[in-house]
């Protein structure tokens, strides 16, 4: 899912130092968080996306707010805080004139805690055979779908609500695990509180429970804070709370980063390759090759989400290319390679080549690198590329990639996850196009087949996130959040409609989105992005034909279009002129065309079919 | 950085205040930004910046700086800071 901010960066900020506030990097005693905090707010500083968070608890959460202000400008945003008074949900939501209305959040937080509306339920679990507690669960879920629509009659931003923790006493004590436990019945409450963000446009689960549980249960809470305050939160744990609020929040409402771009030696295995040789390398299941070993594994687990592998390594290419085919103990295969760069030129030139190779931008790719003077090259030197603080020790590793946000996805579409496929079939598609003398007879060779139709629940998921997450192939970089589009998709006057393109080599799966808007007379197209690695193959043309055809349905006059030019769109400034459209208007930057269709049309393109739509 | 100065500096960076103008006289009458959630902030800043603990029945009582002043040393190595 994704919010209507301006153009969302692709990865974070880890130390921003404009207006003269420098974060530092890692842990941070409480009194400089103090500190930041108020020179955060007091510098503006405008590099920040702004965020007003509002939050509704159960509990007071007030007093990490300075907490949040400096790990929200770590993932790079400005963030103001509200915090409604503890319990009361429903009336905030409501009012129309209450505190959480008047100050308009970007992002609501909703954390409810079934100890604080019922403790009984929950402590004495047993009274009642755990009856009250499922009663319980059944109120609280019901409230948080009520709360839900209650804050969509008025907003579309995103919503997190929390998930239900363990508490740190279970009523069965350390035998809390059986299927008559507590244990069991927050893990069904929980399932249900998936249900309902699935329910929802815009609503993500912040996983409160996850984090409590890597914490630790036991110290989460200090009885101190709790009796003086209703503070659920020990001291000692607030900053990990803001980090992981933080981290939830920007992440829902940015792109993630797109490629991992890996160094080799000390990096994916002990020892430098070109002086070990294949045989002197740490490589293995025994210490120290198996924390390299483990590393690779969990690089593996990326791509498994759809994030691309890449190599940029100063080695000889020989060599490194008979260590991934050759070395038993190899988890990643040169295979599973979407660019790769083995030269002795500078990183950062070769982190822009592979940027160009993929056709993604530079700044969504993200570096591991274990040596601090390459990194420190790539901030100097292309400083839009995220760049991982890298331990000393490789048995940290893992644990530095896990932490690092830049990969954070709210959710995993079936697109992503055939992502690292879609580029396999990519490099077979180049190799199949170097056999046809003209552009046209390739095309026609792919036996392209499109399915256009419009956004139902099934496919909302990945509009919104090719809505948010395009940069290139964007004609107006509106980053709707996935409840706006729903809403638009909901008016009769107006299309949201998708396009999904099969060729011989395999799905390519849903890669273009339009949205045409009556107004008046006119079908003005608000959004029209495409994949870029469909790019050159008359898709577009066939989006196009579609939307005049429905503009033509809808009874309208002219399509009208508008550019408006990003630092990465430029690639379809042209795009209206080449479909006849004419430019009738230019305002500030933006430039609109118009096609009149009682003397123009589009046609279909002949290289391309059109399936039946579902 | 003597204890004095460490002191100053979790006051300064709790309530937003010039450092060199407390004075053990300050106290949450004196001083605005010393209000009942921000005092939870500096108890806890004080915790982690002494390896103090204080008990739930004193926080709501040290209220001032001097109440402070006096009480951390205490538990810390009283001979080396104060």
């Amino acid at each position: 899912m994704a919010l209507s901010t301006s153009d969302a960066p692709a990865a974070p900020v880890l130390a921003p130092s404009a207006a003269g506030v420098t974060l530092p990097a890692g842990e941070l005693k409480p009194a400089e968080y103090m500190r930041l905090a108020r020179a955060l707010r007091e510098s503006r500083n405008p590099s920040l996306r702004a965020m007003r968070v509002a939050v509704l608890s159960s509990h007071t959460l007030g007093i990490v707010e300075p907490f949040v202000s400096v790990e929200g400008a770590r993932e790079g945003m400005a963030v103001e805080c509200y915090f409604g008074a503890f319990g009361q949900f429903e009336q905030e939501l409501a009012d129309p004139s209450s505190g959480v209305h008047r100050f308009d959040p970007t992002a609501l937080v909703i954390a409810l805690r079934p100890e604080d509306v019922d403790p009984d339920a929950v402590v004495r679990y047993h009274a009642t055979g755990g009856k009250r507690f499922e009663a319980l669960a059944d109120e609280l879920c019901t409230r948080l779908g009520g709360c839900v629509a209650l804050f969509r009659e008025r907003s579309s931003a995103p919503v997190f609500i929390a998930n239900f923790a363990e508490p740190s006493i279970l009523p069965l004590g350390i035998f809390d695990a059986g299927t008559t436990s507590l244990t069991a019945a927050l893990a069904r409450a929980n399932d249900r509180l998936r249900q309902i963000a699935a329910a929802h446009s815009g609503v993500v689960i912040w996983d409160y429970a996850g984090l409590v549980r890597s914490r630790g249960s036991a110290e989460w809470t200090d009885a101190r804070l709790w009796s003086l305050g209703r503070i659920a939160v020990a001291a000692t744990h607030q900053p990990a709370l803001a980090r992981h609020l933080a981290r939830t929040i920007a992440s829902a409402t940015r792109a993630a980063a797109k490629c991992l771009v890996l160094d080799l030696d000390n990096t994916l295995w002990g020892g430098v390759i070109g002086d070990d040789g294949m045989e002197g390398i740490a490589l293995g299941d025994d210490h120290p090759g198996s924390a390299f070993k483990a590393f690779q594994r969990r690089v593996l687990s990326l791509m498994d989400r759809g994030i691309l592998i890449a190599l940029a390594s100063k080695n000889d290419l020989d060599v490194v290319e008979r260590v991934f085919r050759e070395h038993p103990e190899m988890l990643i295969k040169w295979e599973h390679l979407a660019a790769v760069r083995i030269n002795w030129s500078p990183k950062s030139i070769n982190l822009r080549e592979i940027a160009d190779e993929l056709n993604i931008g530079s700044d969504a790719l993200v570096l591991f690198d274990d040596n601090p003077v390459e990194r420190a090259e790539v901030r100097a030197n292309a400083p839009e590329v995220g760049v991982i603080e890298v331990p000393a020790d490789p048995l940290g590793y893992e644990r530095a990639l896990a932490d690092a946000s830049y990969f954070d996805q709210t959710s995993l579409s079936s697109e992503d996850r055939a992502r690292s496929d879609s580029y396999q079939q990519e490099r077979r598609r180049r190799e199949f196009g170097q056999r046809f003398e003209s552009v046209d007879e390739f095309l026609r060779g792919l036996e392209m087949v499109v399915e256009i139709g419009t956004a139902s629940p099934s496919t909302m998921g990945r509009i919104a996130q090719l809505v948010a997450k395009t940069n290139q192939f964007n004609l107006t970089t509106r980053r709707h959040s996935e409840a706006q589009i729903a809403a638009m998709a909901r008016r009769s006057d107006g299309r949201v409609a998708y396009l999904r393109l099969t060729d011989r080599f395999g799905d390519q799966g849903l890669v273009a989105v339009a949205i045409l808007l009556r107004r008046g007379n006119d079908a003005a197209i608000d959004t029209l992005v495409m994949s870029c690695r469909v790019m050159n193959r008359r898709v577009e043309d066939a989006l196009m034909a579609y939307l005049v055809g429905e503009a033509r349905a809808m009874g309208c006059r002219s399509v009208v279009g508008d550019f408006l030019p990003t630092k990465k769109n430029g690639m379809v400034r042209e795009f209206y002129p080449r479909f006849g459209f004419t430019r009738v208007a230019e305002e500030e930057g933006v430039t609109r065309y118009a096609l009149d269709l009682r003397t123009a049309t589009v046609e279909w393109p002949a290289v391309i079919q059109r399936s039946g739509t579902p | 950085m003597s204890f004095d100065e460490r002191l100053r500096l979790v006051f300064a960076s709790v309530l937003g205040i010039d450092a060199s103008t407390l004075t053990d006289d300050d106290s949450s009458q004196t001083i605005a930004e010393w209000d009942s959630l921000t005092h939870l902030n500096l108890i806890f800043a004080l915790e982690a910046e002494f390896g103090v603990r204080f008990e739930a029945e004193e926080i709501p009582e040290l209220m001032s700086v001097r109440a402070m002043r006096q009480r951390i040393p205490r538990e810390i190595d009283g001979a080396q800071y104060v």
